[in-house]
């Protein structure tokens, strides 16, 4: 009984610790706090090692990754003030990201640095941020996303695409004020 | 017309092979579809590319997560085996109370609680073994039968033993003598096989005697020939321990 359970915490962390920069990272950017995404991304762990019995045993990241992103859903999201302006239109039309627009998508997202997208990213709302995350940086499937959030894979499709054209937004804003776009539009 | 969802859904790799398939089909001519199409591709590039996983040094916080899952492990052992062995641990603190409350039944306790000397003074009945006060003959007899040679020890020029009773107080042997000498009437309290006093002060000047009080009487507290003995009377500790030091018991 000993050693099934020092066996299930040594398996436990093995895998805790190559996923815990993703739980981390997507601590931080749901919380935006360092100090919130700690106690989040410790929060998580801690659970997982106590439902660590009911764990499939197939996608040990995913599984995380769902677990921070319920209890993120389930507890801090109540601390925060204001409407959510995620759920604002949800199932709405999704605006084409580059129809209109005359930016050269390269030149944009080429001059763009890392700040400046987490910055961009951040402005995002809540539920669409945590969509375009888990897909574009984490990776997860649609099903994976849609059992973290615990909404349908429409929604799933839904959020990513607005998600997506709000960060494109973000970004052309920022070329702007930086006059990349100009400089790229005269190439 | 292409739903733009699809379009993203393509991107993600959503898909079923045959949907992907029309779609891309459907994309040659539609110059529009494409250029979305490769805005989505060159954003989920950017993210990819620019955000990293982890943007800050997480070490410190894994090693937050590692401690609270030793501790979290330390609760679990701890509770692990108080619920397995709950009965046994009751069990065996029972029977070490029990034990503990026969042994010190039994073998009489070696320290003599200040509390424990009121009880002695007041709670010590007179039995068929007293003598009266008024039989200076039969006191030395009594106190001869009991102490033995202990009694020569009390110089009969400079005190006097003017009456004696012994019983049991809480389990112990208590003998009380009344003693006169020139300053005034005493009362010695002899309890054998006890070792020590607990509670009391030292006399000033004197290691060893423990000072203490009870009611308006002073009374000093000695050990000598493996029984304790206590002197009360209604003058300071000082005197009280001048006192003492003529009494033996052998």
């Amino acid at each position: 009984m000993l050693f099934g359970r020092r066996d299930k915490r040594d398996s436990f962390e093995r895998q805790a610790e190559k996923v815990f920069p993703s739980v981390f990272g997507t601590a931080l950017r749901l919380t935006r706090s360092r100090e919130e995404a700690e106690d989040l991304a410790q929060e998580a762990i801690v659970r997982a090692y106590e439902a660590y019995d009911r764990f499939d045993g197939t996608n040990f990241k995913a599984w995380m990754l769902r677990i921070v992103t319920n209890l993120y859903i389930n507890r801090y999201r109540q601390r925060q003030r204001g409407p959510q302006l995620g759920s604002l239109d949800e199932e709405g039309v999704v605006e084409p990201m580059s129809a209109e627009s005359e930016v050269p998508d390269r030149i944009l997202f080429d001059n763009a640095l890392g700040s400046e997208v987490e910055t961009a990213l951040a402005k995002v709302p809540e539920d669409f941020r945590l969509a375009v995350i888990l897909s574009d940086i984490e990776g997860m499937s649609y099903q994976e996303i849609a059992d973290a959030t615990g909404v349908p894979i429409g929604t799933v499709r839904s959020r990513l695409a607005r998600g997506r054209s709000m960060l494109r937004k973000a970004l052309e804003e920022y070329a702007t004020r930086e006059g990349y776009l100009k400089q790229g539009a005269d190439e | 017309m292409i739903d733009l969802k699809d379009l993203h859904a393509l991107a993600d790799g959503e898909l079923a092979p045959s949907e992907a398939a029309a779609l891309r089909e459907a994309m040659k001519s539609d110059p529009v579809t494409l250029t979305e199409y490769n805005a989505i591709l060159n954003l989920k590039d950017c993210l990819r590319d620019k955000v990293r996983p982890v943007p800050v040094d997480c070490e410190e916080a894994w090693r937050g997560c590692v401690g609270r899952l030793n501790e979290l492990d330390k609760t679990r052992r701890v509770e692990g085996f108080v619920g397995r062995y709950a009965w046994a641990l009751c069990g065996a603190f029972f029977l070490m109370i029990a034990f503990g409350g026969m042994l010190n039944r039994g073998s009489g306790s070696g320290a003599v609680q200040t509390a424990d000397l009121a009880r002695m003074v007041t709670n010590l009945v007179p039995t068929s073994r007293s003598v009266p006060p008024q039989s200076t003959t039969a006191v030395n007899q009594w106190a001869q039968d009991l102490l033995g040679q202990a009694k020569n020890s009390v110089d009969p020029a400079r005190m006097q033993i003017r009456g004696a009773a012994q019983g049991f107080v809480d389990g112990r042997l208590v003998t009380r003598f009344g003693l006169r000498d020139a300053n005034g009437d005493l009362a010695l309290l002899v309890i054998p096989d006890t070792a020590s006093f607990d509670g009391m002060p030292t006399v000033a000047g004197s290691q060893r005697y423990r000072a203490a009080r009870m009611g308006n009487v002073n009374c000093v507290a000695w050990t000598s020939g493996g029984s304790s003995l206590v002197l009360f009377s209604e003058r300071t500790h000082e005197d009280l321990a001048k006192v003492a030091d003529r009494i033996r018991i052998n």
